[in-house]
């Protein structure tokens, strides 16, 4: 590891260490009968919103040695770095979105008082700022991949991108969204049971439960239906 | 069994750098600096067009271990 890579890791660890123990010292302070789950949720908010600012400021530096390697000019040497860079920093920008939603949710119900209201602003300029990295990032993956014409600003640039894809893309694409999609179906039933069981406390609702399932369902029906197509209807599923 | 591949050499030969291979066989620089890598193993049609732009046999390019040393 170099001693860059080795004092930004510091430099995470100081941070997500400092906010939980902020947090676990604030719930010292308080008697554990105050202790409920509606505190827990904020604070798993509130931890997560901190994680979201380290991974925002990580995906930064990423997003930089990309852009400096293609301004500098791409040559068969560099490429490989620029393309890993690149796409380190749109996949964090991407896993620092979710974070940033449930932080947010965790301000607006005590927005009168000032410090949530600065809070709440913070998060909302992290989540501007990591919409318009996800933006500037695909304006880089162009620049590496210039056979790819689909604009960005274009509602549809996914789609055109996946259309444009060469073999080797698509075949990463797949092996990626298989194994995510493998993954989600061991962590749907287990957090269906985690939830099951929390519906029997005074004052948990089904909702989660609820949720958790009927995600559960889209995701294998989609699955399934997906993988008739390709079976038994080649030429439908590359439409 | 792992595939190998001349690709780089035969590229060499050319002078020609992977964005311009990627250009004359259709698909994009990351692919050809993969297929470098042996991270990915061409399909039959892109393996064919490779052979085609270096004007020598697939089995040139692409060989199963052992078998180059054979030659």
């Amino acid at each position: 590891m170099s001693k860059k890579a080795f004092f930004y890791l510091v430099l995470c660890l100081c941070a997500i260490g400092g906010a939980i123990a902020y947090f676990v010292l604030d719930a010292l302070a308080v008697s554990l009968n105050e202790i409920s789950i509606e505190y827990i949720l904020l604070a798993i908010g509130r931890v997560g919103g901190v994680i979201a600012l380290i991974i925002t400021i990580i995906s930064l530096g990423y997003y930089q040695k990309s852009k400096r390697l293609i301004k500098h000019g791409i040559n068969d040497d560099n490429y490989d770095i620029a393309n890993r860079a690149a796409c380190i920093a749109s996949n964090l920008t991407l896993v620092a979105l979710p974070l940033l939603f449930y932080c947010s949710a965790t301000y607006t119900g005590s927005i009168n008082k000032l410090i949530s209201l600065i809070c709440l602003t913070v998060v909302a300029c992290l989540l501007l700022i990591n919409i318009f990295m996800e933006i500037k990032v695909a304006k880089l993956a162009k620049d590496l991949h210039p056979e790819i014409n689909a604009s960005i600003y274009d509602m549809k640039f996914a789609q055109k991108w996946n259309d444009q894809m060469d073999e080797a893309l698509k075949a990463i694409s797949e092996k990626a969204a298989f194994r995510s999609s493998q993954l989600m179906f061991s962590i749907y039933p287990i957090m269906a049971s985690i939830f099951l069981l929390l519906s029997g406390l005074e004052g948990f609702s089904l909702l989660p439960l609820l949720i958790i399932c009927l995600l559960w369902f889209i995701h294998i029906c989609s699955y399934g239906y997906n993988a008739y197509l390709v079976e038994n209807h080649p030429s439908k599923a590359t439409k | 069994m792992p595939l190998y591949n001349r690709v780089k050499e035969l590229r060499a030969r050319l002078n020609i750098n992977q964005q311009e291979l990627g250009s004359m066989v259709g698909v994009s620089r990351q692919t050809i600096s993969q297929i470098e890598r042996g991270d990915y193993n061409p399909s039959i049609l892109l393996a064919l067009k490779l052979a085609h732009v270096f004007n020598v046999s697939c089995e040139t390019v692409f060989y199963l271990k052992g078998e180059f040393e054979d030659e």
